[in-house]
């Protein structure tokens, strides 16, 4: 259960990064490149997530999963202050 | 990261930001600005720039509202020449010499506009791609 | 508490401050644009910010838990926001 959960939310994530750098391609908006990137981390967090659930339980992947996590809201934050107004 | 445009004058910066929609308004702006004594016709422009007409003539009036442009009834349509007021003339020339220096600086600037940073962040998420959509 | 743990639970803290500022954002964006993408998009990092705060104070680890349920949720939101903006023409 866990897992279909942590497939649906990383191809939501990987669907929301995909729309955002297709459109940052297209206009340029920096915003899109920050917001974008955040979803493409955020996408390899519930990757990691699920690895670490399914694929490899006795290895503990927490820093790397909070990691990526964290260095995509960092980016999405980048964004937010200097690119999105 | 908006550093590339920061050794562009203020007022370029500023007027961009408050008059500059897209690039093909800068196109026709500048082409006017390139040739102050010549009125020209929608048609014409359009040709020039290699857009359709209804295009170019929006872009023409956008710039007669704006006060960037003069139009004026002619016989066989409106004509348009350049006609910024003074206080902007300086700036436009100083735009367009940024232009032709800094070409992809001044088309980042273009788009890196906070409304418009909003609202392809909005439009980024249609999937259905229809002709009205301005996207890029 | 061993080094791992100090730094884990740095992490948990500075996303879920970084979710909680997002969701501030989104919000702001929302009630400057009036587009619901925005305001969807808020309560999607609102709830994230949850999601890892909750984590923080959970001594099992989410994955054996039933604390996924809460991201499920902030993921659904966001389908939500994409499917609906691509619904009515006038959003």
């Amino acid at each position: 259960m866990a897992e279909a959960v942590y497939i649906l939310c990383a191809a939501t994530s990987a669907a929301c990064a995909v729309l955002l750098l297709r459109a940052y391609a297209r206009s340029r908006a920096r915003f899109l490149l920050w917001s974008g990137l955040c979803f493409a981390f955020l996408a390899l967090n519930n990757v990691v997530l699920y690895l670490d659930l399914a694929v490899f339980p006795e290895v503990d992947l927490r820093v790397v999963r909070h990691g990526t996590a964290l260095a995509g809201l960092v980016l999405l934050l980048w964004g937010l202050v200097w690119d999105a107004e | 990261m908006q550093g590339a445009a920061d050794d562009l004058p203020a007022d370029v910066r500023a007027f961009i930001a408050s008059q500059v929609a897209s690039v093909v308004q800068l196109e026709t702006l500048l082409m006017l600005h390139r040739t102050p004594e010549r009125a020209w016709g929608a048609d014409e422009v359009a040709r020039e720039l290699g857009i359709d007409r209804g295009w170019a003539e929006g872009q023409l009036e956008t710039l007669c509202q704006q006060g960037l442009a003069v139009c004026a009834d002619a016989g066989q349509g409106r004509r348009y020449h350049y006609g910024a007021a003074a206080p902007l003339r300086a700036t436009v020339d100083a735009l367009a010499r940024a232009y032709a220096e800094r070409r992809v600086t001044v088309i980042g600037l273009i788009f890196a506009k906070p409304a418009d940073a909003l609202r392809a962040f909005s439009d980024a998420f249609r999937i259905r791609r229809d002709k009205d959509n301005p996207g890029g | 508490m061993p080094m791992r743990e100090l730094v884990i639970q740095f992490m948990l803290g500075a996303i879920v401050a970084c979710c909680a500022v997002a969701a501030t954002f989104f919000l702001r964006f929302w009630r400057k644009t009036r587009d619901r993408l925005f305001g969807l998009f808020s309560l999607a990092f609102g709830v994230l910010a949850m999601n890892w705060a909750a984590l923080a104070f959970t001594r099992t680890d989410e994955i054996r838990t039933w604390l996924y349920a809460v991201r499920l949720v902030a993921f659904l939101v966001i389908l939500y926001a994409i499917i609906d903006k691509n619904r009515a023409r006038a959003g």
